[in-house]
């Protein structure tokens, strides 16, 4: 498993967790899986037409997924991901 | 005349002590709306070109929108406009508080001053009736000891705008002041005011703002309140200083001087200290709102103790935004917060651009660290990257003019200048502007914008760092340099138009889309749809260009920053092996505002669209220098 560390302005669509277990594969299907986790993340992370949100960045131990693959990029277990979204609020590792 | 307007200007002749009140002219209000929109239009028209900004010929604006102080979400702004000392172009500078809506209580929806008074002096303004007050026991004065005198003498209902000892000795990082801790801090424009020998503004008045359907816009904002996102939750929990740790880590800040990176240089241990809750978790935190906010993204703490102890205001103080965190912490590498917070308030009470403080001391660091200035050249000063103490010291003499600081005290430019041109590299400013906390490298349309806005280096010129909700846009990569033209000219135009309107910046990203035209709309009684407000927001961008081509200016002429854009890129961090195509981004933008690809001047067609034919004869006599 990866832990996926949730914004602090998201927690509340997640019972509160700083942090989810999430199965490898890619930081796509991380995402899939979150939101069956916890749908109310649904629309944080997924635009209406079903797009991972523009806005939003992500980092595996710290290093941008754009330099490993982008979406598919793969995530293995230990792996951290981080999710910034543009122009929010609160140390994801707060 | 149009609703939300209190339809009167006051212009201030301080060579004559005399005043003219002015009927405003409701087209030109309509077609430009108010701030730095309608102060572009009127300073043009009124302005030769040429003046020297610090001269008796140069005008200094203070002007609303028609939405400040109403129950628009959120309207509580007001601009100062000039031609700024600091970059010789067009020059604004955005402020919140109180002092806007206090204005047009009074009576009035903007000041124009012109000439410069034999001695300081200040304008009072009480509902309608104005005088010129002698300042001379003022002079000198701190900004929060001037406010507290002010209001002892014309009574605790009275709002203040006021420049503090840097304002006086022409700084060129000088801001204009409200509320003792809001600024209009950019464009140098309270040097332009020192220069005036023009202390203070202090307004009071009762009168109400008409609204074209006052049932309609408190609908209206009842409506969009239930629909609050976007930047919202995050500016009402912590303010801006919630994404400083953030904003480190991701690439969006600057750090170590725009040349390291927010993983290894600043990592987030680090960046934790001066952020979000290590920030709310000072002793005696309230949040400050502005007039009629409900975000209420500021606030007040207390520092009364150890070597950082606030010293004014019974050791009460501002809450540092994330410009100033990061620009006097993570660019800096400081992650000492309290001596943070000290620096705010020394800025706060000199009246001083934290910003451009930032960026200079962030030169003088790495000119210190790479041996091209010695603590003899730095007044004894151990200049060296995060040395909290070192720079709450420079910081002080910077803002005193004293020793070293008098080198420093008129921004980076003339600082590279004055030592001789050394550390270009370490220069971060375009045309003189020291660069903002956000970084094209991770934003890259943010390099349209620091480079061909009017006013150069500044990220609240719109652009795809702040986006509305629901503004519909393209999906584009930002990497992906081809094809952002269209969201970018969105983007810009939507946020001329809520700025010039009075609207607070964080009311537009922080709403729906459609609150910025519903909202006009309600409270004039015109009827902007869609395009007519992006079209708007194109000719207040044009106009403020305009005064920049008939003074000479050509912004492609402007020097590119080489950290600004990647060149060349850095080797590690979340934004190693970004270099931004700025050409090309340039290219594709001056395309859709069909302005010239060398000269940046608008076609005839564009002017003639635009309602703007008086600069089609204007042109013709033009002269700007052209890219080499």
């Amino acid at each position: 498993m990866a832990t996926l560390y949730i914004p602090s302005m998201w927690r509340s669509a997640c019972n509160g967790e700083p942090v989810v277990q999430v199965p490898t594969g890619s930081v796509l299907r991380v995402l899939q899986d979150v939101v069956e986790q916890y749908p109310l993340l649904r629309t944080f992370i997924f635009t209406a037409t079903g797009e991972v949100h523009p806005a939003l960045n992500f980092f595996i131990n710290q290093e941008q997924i754009r330099y490993r693959g982008g979406l598919q990029a793969p995530v293995e277990a230990g792996d951290e991901i981080y999710i910034i979204p543009m122009i929010t609020g609160g140390s994801i590792l707060g | 005349m149009a609703r939300g307007y209190m339809g009167e200007l006051l212009n201030i002749n301080l060579t004559t002590g005399t005043f003219e009140v002015e009927e405003l002219d409701e087209k030109l209000c309509h077609d430009y709306l108010g701030g730095y929109g309608l102060g572009a239009k009127l300073l043009y028209d009124r302005m030769p070109a040429g003046v020297d900004p610090l001269g008796p010929q140069a005008i200094l604006g203070i002007l609303t929108g028609p939405l400040t102080g109403t129950p628009a979400l959120i309207g509580s702004r007001f601009v100062v406009v000039g031609k700024s000392p600091k970059t010789h172009t067009w020059g604004d500078a955005n402020c919140g508080g109180y002092f806007g809506t206090a204005l047009k209580n009074a009576g009035y929806d903007g000041l124009l001053f012109k000439g410069i008074s034999a001695k300081p002096v200040y304008l009072y303004i009480d509902e309608g009736e104005y005088t010129l007050l002698d300042a001379s026991d003022l002079w000198g004065m701190n900004v929060t000891e001037l406010e507290d005198t002010l209001l002892a003498r014309h009574g605790q209902d009275v709002q203040v705008v006021s420049i503090g000892p840097a304002g006086e000795k022409v700084s060129l990082l000088a801001a204009i002041m409200n509320d003792k801790e809001r600024a209009a801090g950019r464009s140098g424009l309270g040097a332009v005011m020192g220069s005036k020998r023009l202390k203070a503004i202090v307004v009071r008045g009762g009168m109400t703002i008409l609204m074209a359907d006052p049932k309609k816009i408190n609908t209206i904002r009842r409506d969009y309140l239930r629909q609050k996102m976007g930047f919202f939750d995050t500016l009402h929990k912590w303010g801006t200083a919630g994404i400083t740790a953030d904003s480190a880590f991701s690439g969006d800040s600057p750090v170590k001087n725009w040349g390291g990176n927010g993983v290894t240089d600043f990592p987030m241990e680090k960046a934790k200290k001066i952020s979000d809750d290590a920030v709310i978790s000072v002793k005696g935190y309230k949040p400050y709102a502005c007039s009629a906010c409900v975000i209420g993204c500021g606030g007040r703490m207390r520092q009364d103790a150890g070597p950082f102890a606030l010293k004014l205001n019974d050791g009460i103080g501002h809450k540092p935004e994330y410009e100033t965190l990061c620009m006097l912490g993570t660019n800096l590498l400081n992650d000492d917060l309290p001596s943070i917070i000290l620096l705010n308030e020394i800025c706060n009470a000199a009246g001083i651009d934290t910003i451009s403080l930032g960026g200079v001391l962030g030169y003088v660091i790495e000119c210190y660290e790479n041996g091209l200035l010695t603590k003899q050249d730095l007044d004894g000063l151990e200049m060296t990257w995060g040395n909290s103490s070192a720079i709450v010291e420079m910081g002080r003499k910077i803002v005193e003019r004293e020793g070293v600081g008098d080198v420093l005290a008129d921004g980076v430019w003339k600082a590279w200048e004055r030592f001789g041109k050394i550390g270009t590299e370490y220069a971060v400013h375009i045309q003189g502007e020291e660069l903002p906390a956000h970084d094209p490298r991770f934003t890259p349309g943010l390099a349209a914008t620091y480079y061909l806005a009017a006013t150069p280096g500044r990220h609240t010129q719109g652009g795809e760092l702040l986006g509305p909700p629901e503004l519909e846009l393209d999906p584009v990569d930002k990497y992906h340099y081809s094809g952002q033209a269209n969201n970018h000219y969105k983007l810009v135009t939507s946020m001329e138009v809520s700025q010039a309107a009075g609207l607070c910046m964080f009311g537009y990203l922080s709403f729906p889309y459609h609150a910025l035209r519903d909202q006009l709309n309600a409270v004039t009684g015109w009827d902007f749809d869609d395009q007519a407000i992006l079209k708007a927001g194109e000719r207040i961008f044009t106009m403020r260009h305009l005064f920049n081509l008939r003074e000479g200016h050509n912004p492609l002429t402007r020097n590119v920053p080489g950290r600004m854009i990647g060149d060349p890129p850095l080797t590690e961090g979340n934004v190693k092996d970004v270099t931004v195509d700025l050409k090309l981004l340039l290219n594709e933008l001056l395309n859709v505002f069909d302005w010239d690809q060398s000269t940046s001047i608008p076609s005839n067609a564009r002017l003639h669209e635009l309602g703007m034919d008086f600069a089609i004869q204007d042109k013709l006599t033009w002269k700007v220098p052209v890219p080499v």
